[in-house]
């Protein structure tokens, strides 16, 4: 599997029209959305890749958290929600499936952004580079923030 | 002995020790006693020359040489022991449920089976309600008095505090006959994940846990072997997961 530095960017994220503007490194590619998905190029396998998806509802706090959960438990294979935080007012949940037929650990940032929605970030990674990529992807969906 | 349950259609074997120890041995072309290989067949597990086709990948990874795990979870009163072996694409998991009986056998993918031993540990209980207001650390003198604490229905020892308690003890052995290391303590305290190490003067310390972490862990022994798992907590003396099927 192909081996790719760490997370060296800031995302300038929502821009005044609403659309998801996403800066990354040169040598990524972003697929066309929605949801935005971006991987670094040429990479081989389904992950790690970051996911960039606006939601339409206002949810926040405990109830965010509590839908949150039950979106992943109800939308993914196999689902273990190893974690859940709420830094700030973001909620971050960790995850366990199986995508594709591949295990991955996904982890998500969820940031209401009032009238305008939900901004969500995910990155996943497989289970067999777990060990390299689980602090990566939090660092990864951490440091993606709203600009506008 | 137990008559075996096999329906693969719904993914049940259920069967004894000694019909799977034979179902091994046929699969591997050795001699099984005609008694227990009628039974076998009776159940659709035989096929000729060898296993009902389902039951290969099982049956595969059970004799094989692959790295072992053994789960041993620890409710009051109550005793569950998992046994894994992992084969070439997944791996066989024997389940002896408390009160001994039927072995339950299922094989699973290797991340499959990582999400089932992390969820029996107590990772994703957070799910279900648990994890907030982690219990304080707690310090108890020997492993034993760290088990004493289940041997009865009753709340007792280092854990009487809780209303619903449970331990987990992880082993691991990269391969069948080698030597048994424990790589992972956990203990479920009215839903919060908690972790066992070792402390001063052969002491356990019972500590709030990284969930993320002892995910991590668990899917490293899982699919990693040994010296991936990094940092284990002293194995309690004379016990190992043991090279059997289950």
């Amino acid at each position: 599997m192909n081996a790719i530095a760490g997370p060296a960017w800031a995302a300038r994220a929502v821009d005044a029209a609403g659309d998801v503007v996403v800066d990354l490194p040169g040598d990524w590619v972003v697929e066309v959305g929605p949801p935005t998905v971006a991987r670094p190029a040429g990479w081989s396998g389904v992950a790690p890749a970051v996911v960039v998806a606006v939601e339409p509802d206002v949810v926040r706090g405990d109830d965010l958290a509590a839908a949150v959960v039950g979106a992943a438990l109800a939308r993914l294979g196999d689902p273990v929600v190893v974690d859940v935080r709420c830094p700030g007012d973001d909620v971050e949940i960790v995850v366990a499936h199986r995508h594709w037929g591949v295990d991955v650990t996904t982890v998500e940032r969820h940031r209401c952004l009032g009238p305008r929605g939900r901004w969500i970030v995910s990155c996943s990674v497989p289970d067999t580079d777990l060990a390299g990529w689980a602090g990566a992807a939090q660092r990864i969906v951490a440091s993606l923030v709203v600009v506008s | 002995m137990t008559r075996p349950a096999y329906a693969p259609g719904d993914g049940v074997l259920a069967l004894d020790q000694p019909h799977l120890r034979a179902l091994v041995d046929r699969a591997a072309g050795r001699p099984v006693d005609p008694g227990v290989a009628r039974a076998l067949d009776d159940a659709g597990l035989l096929a000729e020359g060898g296993v009902d086709p389902p039951v290969g990948p099982i049956v595969a990874a059970l004799g094989g040489a692959g790295r072992r795990l053994r789960l041993t979870s620890r409710r009051r009163g109550a005793l569950t022991v998992a046994t894994a072996a992992v084969g070439r694409s997944g791996a066989a998991l024997v389940v002896l449920a408390p009160g001994g009986g039927a072995l339950h056998v299922r094989y699973l993918s290797l991340g499959g089976l990582a999400r089932h031993l992390a969820r029996r540990v107590g990772v994703g209980r957070l799910a279900e309600g648990g994890g907030a207001g982690p219990p304080a650390t707690a310090e108890v003198a020997a492993w034993g008095d760290l088990v004493r604490a289940f041997g009865t229905r009753s709340p007792s020892g280092w854990a009487a505090a809780w209303r619903e308690a449970e331990l987990h003890e992880l082993r691991w052995v990269a391969e069948p006959g080698a030597p048994a290391r424990t790589a992972l303590v956990t203990a479920v305290l009215d839903g919060h994940l908690v972790e066992v190490g070792p402390g001063d003067g052969g002491r356990y310390v019972v500590a709030p846990a990284d969930p993320v972490g002892v995910w991590a862990r668990v899917r490293r022994c899982v699919s990693g072997g040994p010296g991936l798992c990094g940092g284990p907590p002293p194995p309690p003396p004379g016990r190992g997961a043991g090279p059997g099927t289950g």
